[in-house]
Order: structure tokens, then C-alpha cells, then sequence
């Protein structure tokens, strides 16, 4: 009897170190992967957070801590230049993330809905484009919009207009045109696959209930398709709020957003703290906008979903 | 006054491409009545359940309810609901959303709405979940809420498109016994779409056999048992044994036959057969009799006995003759004993068979 | 049911056009024979396709961001196949934060993670910078993408043709090889095109961290404020164009086979 306790109780503790160096394996197979991720994005983040609070003097570096840079940054009376950029920033990415919402949402349902066969093909077509280089796009805008650009050299030749039209390129609507082409192919993506994962017998079902067509898009399609709206938003919002080659290739001075700031700071004018500070400020605005309306979806989603 | 033309299906017919899922399929469904679709899959029920839910057109013929036409009706405007295979219960709904959901045209006051839903979900028998999420449902509550979302409507029909497939055995048999309570409470109309011929059997008023989109009989569970009307029904309803055989004299009722296996026999249940003519005798597993259960009968013959399988309330004895070409199934009671290799006198009386044109 | 559908194929169709027309623009002033970038198209010439084989400048550029996009492809799919590995086959304790956390880098504005790393290379390190640092940065990016393609692959398949393998005796390593690897391979092919493209294309990370080694984007931008080369650069971006669709046709031919044939013939 002892015996056979004995044993059993070896092959439990074999058992377990089995287990534990299964789990270990796990994460050594992570752990190249990780600490790359550690080294090259959370170290570099800290030192950024970490200069925020020095001052560059000519050009050294001045180590004593200091939150001038922040006092800087929120002082709107002197050096408004920051508050308005950030929030001039804001509001150019959203009204782009909004207008590619609205583009993209119809061609997903499109795809998910109304395409039967060929979806593969339909799916290539919408991302070939976004092969072509970046900066090469963003410049065609500049061909289509320009001086002597496409619209205005077609308007002319059609009559319909004797001077240039002026107010096309340089400015707000510029940006958000550019910035509305270039990322509505990657907001189709996320829309497309929520819809596509909807059961068709959803829809049945309402319409069973005594939906119309209307109101089962409303009722069913829309909230079940939110969580691919909200990821394709975000994808879209959070990436060119930084942004700064769109506004520098066809903003002009009206569409100058934060990231042209920081890169000027970092480069030209070289005051680098001022630059990491105004970083963590717009990572630190962007983030908090996030979670609020990450959190106010949810609230609504709560409301929603109760009689 | 029950109709029985309540629901009246009138020459419909489904065409996808060039295949006929539903083929001029024509019947009547009476008011209150727990009528089953049974069949094969791919036999058409439920393409037809889905016409008369609306969601598919016929390509031909009529469907009428309570006197009216549903053809134009879009299925959001039909006095109809429907419980589906999946559920389709909402995720992103809970519990009592899903079943207040049918409600939102009737504008009833938020006091009155909760009471219904309540009310809904007493007579599914989920009192006190009305606040759950959905995901956290098991599939037999799911189930239930998918009954109540579609009973709360009141419908004049409620379809059912095999709703038991999903569940385990023990869940689905307690859910049979139950949803035919819950229709005989309510008394709506029940229309039951499922491929399980038990199932079928225990819970309907009547029952419509579907193969390659035709209807082969509409009757009764015991009239489908007892009196099939082809070779295709009654090997679809519980087991059957089939052997080939001759009219060799036609009188009325009466017949005698050449069996396979059994020679010269005795037969009723006759009528419009005619001399010389090929008939299939149909035979149920109980109602053939072994050893001396059979000695009084003159319809027998040898058999040896090749397998015994035991039920623990019954006995299945597979039996073999040289003249018949399948071995024979024969249900017997367990105070017997059988032995493999044995030979066996296998007998039936005169009323037991169903005579099927061949 | 048809009337229905076509004010949505209206729009697909409208909507192909106002993607299409900015990119197809580009060859179409690379086949025009002026010096300067705009309307009206003069006459057709190829001479800027010749010139671009001239343009030392460019060749080098074009050299640099083959260089990095293929070790990128490369060291990126390989930590998004470690990855993606330990998240599909083991069961970690805090999957979500590491997968979370590796996935990062995707939702942080790239101006964001190029000066950081930039700061931490200038400021705290005092490395010098060069096409080793923009590679570095460039994998950062890359690795989520590589491992949610790769993810999406290991999850597709069954778990036990891996135990199999075990179990007919072959150790973990040689299973990885002769299992898992053959049957990732699709994976495999998307993470590597991915990267490499994200790679080529992208700007600002190699605008902070390259030296004076540019790469192709860096190029591009210096010609887009001295427009007198930018005919040439139009000539390579329709070249480039052209040789997507040729690699997008190759692994779509890819997948279909992949469809076709079972891995296990290989």
C-alpha cells in the first residue's frame, strides 16, 4: 500500500513539473518577441516621458527636473500655438475618421450583403491601391486638386468656371480628403468582417418579429456591426492624429496639425524636451479621448440592450 | 369553431435553379393543431416552413391563412413567428430584450411591457432570468427564450424548424413532452419541422411525410404507424420488414398470397388488389410471432436465427431464410431464450401485414 | 431582389473610382513628356523609364529599402511566429496583457514611436543612426501584423496532426518542421509579403532614425519639394504598381492552390 501511495504521488509531482515546464516553454518561445517589444517601444516611451521633464539649454541638456515644458505646453495666453494645433489636430482626424466611417460602412455591407460570388477579387481590388507608395498618393491629391490640377483644368475646359478654383488645395478640406483616401481601404477591413460574421438567421428573425428592412438594420445589423466600426474608427483616428506628411504635402498653413510641431521641435527648432513633452501630451489626450468614448459605448451598449 | 382549412397550402412549389426543393405540394392545417413536417434532410420541409414564415417565395401555387392570402405578405407583416434551428437568439440583447423585441410596434405602456415579458418567460419556465446576458445561456434555455421571443407576439402560427435538433438526448426528450403542453395551453397552431420520426410520433396532432419535396401522407402518428400508404412511409416510420409477393386470388377484403420465403398465405386488408398482381408485404418487428407464439398461425415459416441483440424490455431477433433476401427483424419479449444457429418457426396472422403496391 | 441591390453596386462601382483615380494618375504623368508634374499632358514619352535606370540616387534608395523591407520581413515573421506559437499552443497566464502589449505598437502614432526611439538612440544611448536603426523600427511595426496573420493560420488548423507527429515518435522541434511549418506556409507567405511592404512604403520612423542613407520613401519626399526629378520617381511608382499586382496575382495563385492540394503531399 505504502508503496503504491509512493508512486502515485511521484507521477503527481511528475505530473506537475510536466505542466510547469510546459507553461515555461510558453514563454520562452514569447519571451524574444517581448522583450524586442520591451526594449524598442516601452523603454523608448519611458525616455521620452523622462526628457519631458528637462530643459534643452543651446544645445545641451539640462537634467534638473522641471515641469516647464508642460507649463509651456497649457499655457494658451502666451504661446497658444499648442493648445490650438492640438485641438485643430482633433478635429481634422475626426471629421477624416467620421467621413471614412461613412464611406467605408456602405462598400462593407456591400461586400457582406449583396456579393455572392468572387468576394476574394472584390476584397484585392479595394486594396491594390494601398500598395502604391504612400507619399506618391498623397501627391496625386496634389495633381488632382492643384492650380493646374484635374478638377480645376476639367471645370475650365467645360466652361464652368474661368479662374481656378483656389479653395481646393492648402487647407482643412485638403487634409481630409487626403486623409479620408488613404485610410479608407484599412476601415473597410474591420466593417467587412463584423458585418460578415452577423447569422443571416439574425436578421430572419427580426424581420419574423415584425421588423422592416429599415428598422432590422437598425434594430439587429448597425449593433452588431459596432464593434467592427469602432476598431476600424480607431484604426483610422488614432494614427493620424500624429500625423504630418499629409498637412506638410497639401495642408499649406491652414492645415498644420501637432505632429508637425513635434517634428520641428525635434528638428529645426531642436528643443527635444519641448518636443517629448508635447508627445506625452498628445499620447496622453488621445488616450484619454479613447477610453471616454470606449467607456460611453459601453454605457450605451448597457441602456440599449435592456427593456 | 376550429377551421380546418386554417392554414391551406395549394399547389406550392420552390424551385432553386432547376431543382424542385418543394414540389406542388398541396394541404390543410387545421386551427390549434401540432402539425409535423417530417422527412429526410433535403427533403423540402424546410424550405416550405420558410414560405409560410415568408422569408422564401413559391414559385407556384398559394398559401392562405385564416382565409387570406400570405403570397404578397413580407414576413415582417405575418401573423406568423417562428423558433429557428440556431435560435438566433440576439447577442447583443439580454434576455428580456430578446423577447420584448417583437413588442416594439405595439408602443405598450413600459409597466404593461415588462409584465408580458414576465409573463413570457413564467410559461417557458425561466422566472428570474430575464436580466442575463445571453451568452451565459445554455442551449436548452435558449431555446426556451427563442419560444417565448416568438410566443409573445400571440402569433395565429408558430413554426418550429427542428428547434430540438440541438440539445442532448435526455434535454430533448423532457423539451418534447414539454412544448406539447405549452401548445396545448396556448392553443396556437404549432407547424414542426424535424427529421426524427420519434419525435414526430409523440408530440404531433398530425404529421405530413416529405420526401424529394413531395408530401407522401398526411395522418395521424398511429394511422402513419399502422396503415403507411407506400413502401417509403412505412420504412421512414419505425422498422419494418418488406417481403415480395404474388396475388395469387383476390376476394374483397381477402386475399391469398405467394410470399417470399413464407409460400402460401392469408392476408386482409386487400381491396383493388387483383389476381396475379405483384404486391409488397410490409410486416412490423412486434407483429411477427416466434416459436411457440407462432404455432397457431398459418402464415409461418422456418428461419435460423442469426443475431440476438437485448433492449433490456425487449428482444431484437434477426432471422435468415434462404428465399428471403434481407435477414428479417423480430421484436420479442425477454422470458424467451434465443440461440444463435438455431432454427425458429417465424409466424404472423392474417391482419397483421400491410399489403404496399410493389 | 436585383433592383434592390444596384443602388449599393452604384456605389462599390463610385467608390473603386475614387480610390483608382489618384493612384492610376501617377503613370499616367509618368508617360508625360514635361518636365513639370502637371496639366496638360503634353506627349507621351517613355524617357523618364530610361532616366529612372540612370538616376544613381534612386537606385540606391531603391536598394536601401529592398535591403531593410527583406531582413524586416524576415526577423518579423520570425518573432511573429514565436509568438504566435506560444499564444496558439501553450496556455499563458497573462495571454491577453502580452498579446495586448505586443499589439501596441499598431495603436501608438508612428511620430510617436519615432521619436521615442529616436530619444533613446540620440539622447540616452548616443548611438549613431543608419539603416540598422530604421530596420529595428521597421520590425516593431511589422511583428503585430505577422503575428495576427500567423495567429489567424495556427488557429485554422487541427491540433491533432501535431499530436500525431508526437506521437509517432517525433520530438517537438522536428514536429514544429515537419507539421506545423508546412502548414503554417500560407501564414508564412502573407507575413513576409506584409512586412515587406510595410516596410518599403513606410516614411516617418525612417525619416527620424535613417542617416544619410536613405531609403525609397526618403527619396520620394526630397523629389516632392524639387520637382525636377519627380518624373522619374513617378516612372518607379508605376513600376512599382505594376510589380504589386504581379506579386498580389502570385499569392492569390498561392492560396488557391494552398486550397487545392493538401499540405500533406509536399
Amino acid at each position: 500500500m505504502a508503496s503504491a501511495g509512493g508512486q502515485g504521488n511521484s507521477v503527481s509531482r511528475w505530473w506537475g513539473r510536466r505542466m510547469r515546464s510546459d507553461n515555461a516553454r510558453g514563454y520562452a518561445l514569447l519571451s524574444p518577441t517581448f522583450f524586442s517589444v520591451l526594449l524598442m517601444m516601452a523603454l523608448p516611451l519611458i525616455a521620452v516621458f523622462v526628457l519631458s521633464f528637462w530643459t534643452q539649454k543651446g544645445f545641451k541638456i539640462d537634467t534638473a527636473f522641471t515641469t516647464a515644458n508642460y507649463e509651456t505646453f497649457l499655457n494658451y495666453s502666451e504661446k497658444p500655438i499648442y493648445l490650438t494645433l492640438t485641438l485643430r489636430s482633433l478635429e481634422m482626424s475626426l471629421t477624416a475618421t467620421i467621413v471614412v466611417l461613412l464611406l467605408a460602412f456602405p462598400m462593407a455591407y456591400f461586400l457582406a450583403f449583396r456579393v455572392t460570388k468572387r468576394k476574394v477579387l472584390w476584397l484585392i481590388l479595394i486594396t491594390v491601391p494601398f500598395w502604391t507608395s504612400y507619399l506618391l498618393r498623397v501627391f496625386s491629391w496634389k495633381l488632382i486638386l492643384g492650380y493646374d490640377g484635374v478638377i480645376n483644368t476639367g471645370l475650365k475646359s467645360l466652361g464652368l468656371i474661368d479662374e481656378p478654383l483656389t479653395f481646393l488645395l492648402y487647407n482643412k478640406l485638403a487634409v481630409t480628403i487626403t486623409l479620408a483616401h488613404s485610410w479608407v481601404a484599412f476601415a473597410v477591413l474591420p466593417i467587412y468582417v463584423s458585418l460578415e460574421k452577423i447569422d443571416r438567421s439574425l436578421l430572419e428573425a427580426a424581420a419574423d418579429l415584425g421588423d422592416s428592412p429599415f428598422r432590422r438594420f437598425w434594430r439587429v445589423t448597425f449593433p452588431l456591426a459596432l464593434p467592427g466600426l469602432i476598431s476600424a474608427g480607431l484604426l483610422v483616428f488614432i494614427p493620424t492624429v500624429g500625423d504630418y506628411v499629409t498637412p506638410s504635402l497639401v495642408g499649406g498653413t491652414d492645415g498644420i496639425m501637432i505632429g508637425s510641431i513635434i517634428q520641428t521641435l525635434f528638428g529645426k527648432v531642436n528643443n527635444a524636451p519641448l518636443g517629448a513633452a508635447t508627445s506625452v501630451m498628445m499620447m496622453t489626450i488621445v488616450t484619454l479621448l479613447v477610453c471616454l468614448f470606449l467607456g460611453g459605448v459601453q454605457v450605451l451598449k448597457k441602456l440599449s440592450a435592456r427593456v | 369553431m376550429a377551421r380546418a382549412d386554417y392554414i391551406s397550402i395549394m399547389g406550392v412549389s420552390k424551385l432553386f435553379g432547376s431543382v424542385a426543393a418543394v414540389d406542388d405540394v398541396t394541404l390543410d392545417i387545421q386551427q390549434g393543431e401540432f402539425f409535423s413536417l417530417l422527412g429526410p434532410s433535403g427533403c423540402g420541409k424546410t424550405t416550405l416552413l420558410r414560405m409560410l414564415a415568408g422569408f422564401e417565395r413559391p414559385t407556384m401555387g398559394s398559401i392562405d391563412l385564416d382565409g387570406e392570402s400570405l403570397i404578397d405578405r413580407p414576413a415582417h407583416l405575418r401573423p406568423t413567428n417562428m423558433v429557428f434551428q440556431s435560435y438566433a437568439i440576439f447577442p447583443h440583447l439580454n434576455v428580456r430584450a430578446n423577447i420584448a423585441y417583437g413588442l416594439r410596434k405595439a408602443r405598450l405602456p413600459r409597466s404593461e411591457l415588462r409584465a408580458r415579458v414576465e409573463q413570457a418567460l413564467e410559461l417557458v419556465k425561466l422566472t428570474g432570468l430575464g436580466d442575463r446576458e445571453t451568452g451565459q445561456l445554455s442551449g436548452g434555455q435558449k431555446q426556451r427564450v427563442a419560444l417565448a421571443r416568438a410566443l409573445i407576439k400571440r402569433p395565429k402560427v408558430l413554426l418550429l424548424d427542428e428547434p430540438l435538433s440541438a440539445l442532448d438526448k435526455k434535454l430533448r426528450e423532457e423539451m418534447q413532452i414539454e412544448l406539447r403542453l405549452l401548445q396545448q395551453t396556448v392553443g396556437i397552431t404549432f407547424v414542426f419541422v424535424t427529421h426524427d420520426q420519434e419525435e414526430a410520433l409523440t408530440m404531433s396532432d398530425r404529421i405530413a411525410v416529405m420526401s424529394h419535396g413531395k408530401v407522401l401522407q398526411v395522418a395521424s402518428p398511429s394511422e402513419l404507424y399502422e396503415r403507411p400508404n407506400c413502401i417509403t412511409v412505412a420504412g421512414f416510420i419505425g422498422q419494418m420488414n418488406f417481403l415480395p409477393a404474388r396475388v395469387t386470388q383476390a376476394d374483397g377484403d381477402n386475399v391469398a398470397l405467394d410470399v417470399a420465403g413464407f409460400g402460401p398465405a392469408q392476408a386482409t386488408g386487400g381491396s383493388g388488389l387483383s389476381t396475379g398482381g405483384e404486391v409488397t408485404v410490409a410486416l412490423r418487428p412486434e407483429k411477427l410471432k416466434l416459436g411457440n407464439a407462432a404455432s397457431g398461425l398459418n402464415n409461418s415459416m422456418q428461419a435460423t436465427i442469426e443475431a440476438v441483440a437485448y433492449f433490456g424490455d425487449r428482444v431484437h431477433v434477426h432471422l435468415r431464410n434462404p428465399a428471403v433476401e434481407k435477414p428479417m427483424l423480430v421484436t420479442a419479449p425477454t422470458d424467451a431464450t434465443f440461440t444463435r444457429g438455431h432454427q425458429i418457426t417465424v409466424g404472423w396472422a392474417p391482419d397483421a401485414a400491410v399489403l404496399l403496391s410493389a | 431582389m436585383r433592383m434592390r441591390g444596384l443602388p449599393l453596386f452604384v456605389y462599390a462601382i463610385l467608390f473603386l473610382v475614387f480610390i483608382y483615380v489618384p493612384v492610376l494618375l501617377l503613370p499616367l504623368f509618368s508617360l508625360n513628356d514635361g518636365q513639370y508634374v502637371a496639366f496638360p499632358i503634353k506627349a507621351l514619352t517613355f524617357k523618364w523609364y530610361g532616366e529612372m535606370f540612370d538616376a544613381s540616387q534612386l537606385q540606391r534608395a531603391l536598394m536601401n529599402s529592398v535591403k531593410v523591407g527583406i531582413a524586416v520581413a524576415i526577423v518579423s515573421t520570425l518573432f511573429g511566429m514565436l509568438a504566435s506559437l506560444s499564444f496558439t499552443r501553450y496556455k499563458l497566464r497573462a495571454k491577453t496583457a502580452l498579446n495586448g502589449f505586443i499589439l501596441l505598437p499598431l495603436v501608438i502614432p508612428s511620430i510617436i514611436l519615432g521619436i521615442a526611439l529616436l530619444v533613446i538612440l540620440r539622447q540616452f544611448l548616443d548611438a549613431s543612426l543608419s539603416l540598422w536603426t530604421v530596420g529595428a523600427a521597421h520590425v516593431l511595426i511589422c511583428t503585430p501584423f505577422a503575428m495576427l496573420v500567423l495567429i489567424a493560420r495556427l488557429e485554422g488548423f487541427d491540433r491533432s496532426l501535431e499530436e500525431a507527429s508526437l506521437d509517432l515518435g517525433e520530438n517537438r522541434f522536428m514536429t514544429f518542421f515537419r507539421v506545423t511549418l508546412p502548414l503554417a506556409l500560407p501564414g508564412v507567405v502573407s507575413s513576409v509579403l506584409i512586412s515587406f511592404t510595410t516596410s518599403f512604403d513606410e516614411f516617418v520612423l525612417a525619416f527620424f532614425l535613417s542617416s544619410s542613407e536613405p531609403t525609397l520613401p526618403l527619396y520620394i519626399y526630397g523629389q516632392l519639394r524639387f520637382p525636377q526629378k519627380l518624373p522619374q520617381v513617378l516612372a518607379l511608382g508605376s513600376c512599382i504598381i505594376a510589380v504589386s499586382f504581379i506579386l498580389i496575382a502570385f499569392a492569390e495563385w498561392y492560396r488557391r492552390r494552398g486550397l487545392a492540394t493538401t499540405p500533406a503531399k509536399a
